[in-house]
């Protein structure tokens, strides 16, 4: 019942002309962005950031949802009709959607990933909807100590994740919780690595750290290369339509995908790109014909779709109920969260209902706005991916560039996002990934300041840590982690000398 | 076996190169007690793991890393960033953003003249009608 009456809210909250607006021009934003060739997710929300800060807090975080899972659709959309993933993880769609493209099936492979993207966003937000009320009761009872140790388990699972094996994420980690400890210390309120300069006493401006690392690093990366020319056919959507033994084919893997991308979702430190590789993976493995796969199978699409969206959703979860980012996109909706004067945490579903349920409900909304955008619109997404790389990369700095001055109207922020671009892009050639980077700084603080009042809570003794269970659960599993990592450098050793 | 492949070896300056400014910002932090921990324990116990991780990455295998970058887009996109932040304040919004949108062009060989002086007009007048008419903010659009 309860559950009924504040989906009601949340309903009336999404529903107002204003919040469906924001909505529908989130999405489009979002796909336009993820569309584009090079522009994933991540640098779609960082270059459309500022522009909500002039929005109300539960307008601001429908949009920048918006613009994340749009861009997530974009980017499959680009996948499928010119093997152009602008992220990772559409990466893996690509693999079966671009050969089915090939096949002339363009049409039915960008229905079937909107279908099976909705589908496992609707899953995906049920499960929000039911089990981010009830982890906010477990997460009312975590003292400082849970805090840590928890933030310190979605760490070690990015670590554990992160390309190019553990040390390099490590590393990655590591740089970014130092660069997090930038500005005053809350505590004692004096200044840490201010190295003289009054601009940094605030801290390293999360907006501008983010434009840089994923915005310009990306475009610094693509300039040069080739993108191709695409063929601009026209569809109809009968050729859209999948047959009904298609049709029935995608629904198995859809629900697996579903189910693979929410548990993963919740998850801290994992992220979509996990969802959707272990979804694929996880088909691969249950099918009886394993070698269509790569060679256009509905399934190698459908599965990882699905999961992805799930993951978009329940990753809400952590974030929401407890205060605790998963992923990078995560760690920019709370900065997003903290800017407008909202601190995360498990109180904010109660004190504010209505940005949570109005959020719930607009992330359903959105996922409807994306399924009935994609059919009559996928004519303009082609041409979009025309524009020459030459006309697009100018505008995407010149926009970053502009819109981190407006953040503070601070023109040594727009240095500050030079330097992070030069930073993430010493960090590709280095085989460092950004995203565990951008984890450790929006955490770091955190981390240090609930180690820090742990500590003196407990006078002292370090055993705080593991006399709460639940604190001593999450130390168990950060244990598990590191014993998969030596456990797996020694397979790697011994498959090299054998 | 090369163990001292370029990948690993600029991933081991990076952290190295953190690390020593971390040590160096937080040589003269107070380290407090277990009780009341002070402002420079987190920082440096963060910059020696990290200075033991960027060591151990001499232990790593090389492997074979992606094409090294290409000077030309680095000098170019940086002068057209630096080149905004400094005209912004001088020149306003309008010239800022033409300079820098010419300078950004320079970083690709396929970029034309006119077609890059019409983008650079078109950015600065999306940008005004954004930023300055749509959300309000005071951004000077001229010299003054």
């Amino acid at each position: 019942m309860d559950l009924i009456s504040n989906l009601a809210l949340g309903f009336s909250v999404a529903l107002t002309p204003m919040a469906l607006l924001i909505c529908l021009a989130g999405v489009t934003l979002g796909m336009v962005v993820g569309v584009l060739p090079g522009l994933g997710a991540i640098t779609a929300i960082a270059m459309l950031l500022p522009v909500t800060f002039y929005l109300e807090p539960t307008h601001a975080l429908i949009m920048l949802s918006g613009i994340y899972y749009g861009a997530a659709f974009g980017g499959s959309t680009a996948s499928i009709l010119m093997n152009l993933p602008g992220t990772p993880s559409s990466a893996i769609t690509a693999l079966d959607g671009y050969p089915m493209a090939q096949q002339g099936k363009a049409g039915v492979a960008l229905l079937v990933t909107a279908l099976t993207s909705f589908a496992g966003g609707t899953i995906g937000i049920i499960l929000l909807a039911t089990l981010a009320p009830a982890l906010v009761s477990v997460a009312l009872s975590f003292s400082s100590a849970e805090y840590f140790t928890v933030m310190l388990l979605g760490l070690m699972a990015a670590v554990t994740l992160a390309s190019g094996g553990p040390l390099r994420g490590f590393i990655a980690v590591a740089m970014g919780l130092l660069f997090g400890l930038v500005g005053a210390d809350p505590q004692t309120g004096s200044v840490r690595y201010g190295f003289g300069l009054p601009e940094l006493f605030d801290g390293l401006n999360m907006v501008a750290v983010v434009m840089g690392l994923f915005g310009v690093a990306e475009v610094l990366a693509n300039i040069g290369r080739d993108n191709g020319r695409p063929s601009t056919n026209r569809m109809t959507l009968r050729e859209m339509m999948p047959s009904r033994a298609e049709l029935r084919q995608t629904i198995a893997p859809t629900l697996r995908g579903s189910a693979v991308g929410s548990i993963v979702g919740i998850l801290p430190g994992t992220g979509v790109l996990v969802a959707s590789f272990m979804a694929y993976a996880l088909e691969k493995r249950v099918a009886r014909d394993p070698d269509r796969f790569g060679k256009g199978a509905i399934e190698g699409i459908s599965a990882p779709e699905a999961s992805n969206n799930a993951a978009t959703q329940t990753a809400f979860i952590p974030t929401l109920a407890i205060g605790i980012p998963g992923d990078a996109v995560m760690a920019i909706m709370l900065g997003a969260l903290i800017i407008h004067g909202i601190t995360p945490g498990p109180t904010v579903i109660s004190s504010q209902p209505e940005l949570f349920w109005g959020l719930v409900a607009s992330f359903w909304i959105g996922n409807l706005i994306l399924l009935v955008m994609n059919i009559p619109l996928v004519g303009i997404w082609v041409k979009l991916l025309s524009i020459p790389y030459r006309l697009l990369f100018p505008s995407i700095i010149l926009f970053i560039c502009v819109g981190v001055y407006t953040v503070n109207f601070s023109t040594f922020d727009v240095f500050v996002t030079l330097g992070f671009g030069l930073l993430g892009l010493a960090m590709r050639y280095a085989g460092l990934s950004a995203a565990p980077l951008l984890l450790g700084f929006v955490l770091g603080p955190m981390m240090e300041n609930h180690f820090r009042r742990a500590l003196t809570l407990a006078r002292g003794d370090l055993m705080v840590f593991l006399e709460r269970p639940i604190s001593a659960v999450f130390l168990v599993l950060c244990l598990l982690f590191a014993i998969s990592w030596i456990l797996t450098a020694r397979k790697a050793r011994r498959a090299r000398t054998a | 076996m090369n163990r001292f492949s370029s990948q690993n070896l600029l991933a081991a300056g990076l952290a190295l190169a953190v690390a020593a400014i971390g040590l160096y910002g937080a040589w003269s932090m107070d380290l407090g007690s277990l009780r009341r921990i002070g402002q420079g324990a987190f920082p440096q116990a963060v910059s020696l793991l990290l200075l033991l991780m960027g060591l151990g990455v001499f232990a790593l295998r090389a492997e074979p890393g992606p094409d090294r970058p290409a000077l030309r887009p680095i000098v170019f996109v940086s002068a057209a960033m630096i080149a905004f932040a400094l005209l912004l304040p001088l020149g306003g919004l309008g010239i800022a953003v033409v300079a820098a949108t010419a300078l950004c062009a320079c970083a690709s060989s396929e970029s034309r003249v006119v077609e890059t002086f019409g983008l650079g007009v078109l950015l600065a007048a999306g940008f005004a009608g954004l930023f300055v008419y749509g959300l309000g903010l005071n951004i000077p659009l001229l010299p003054e």
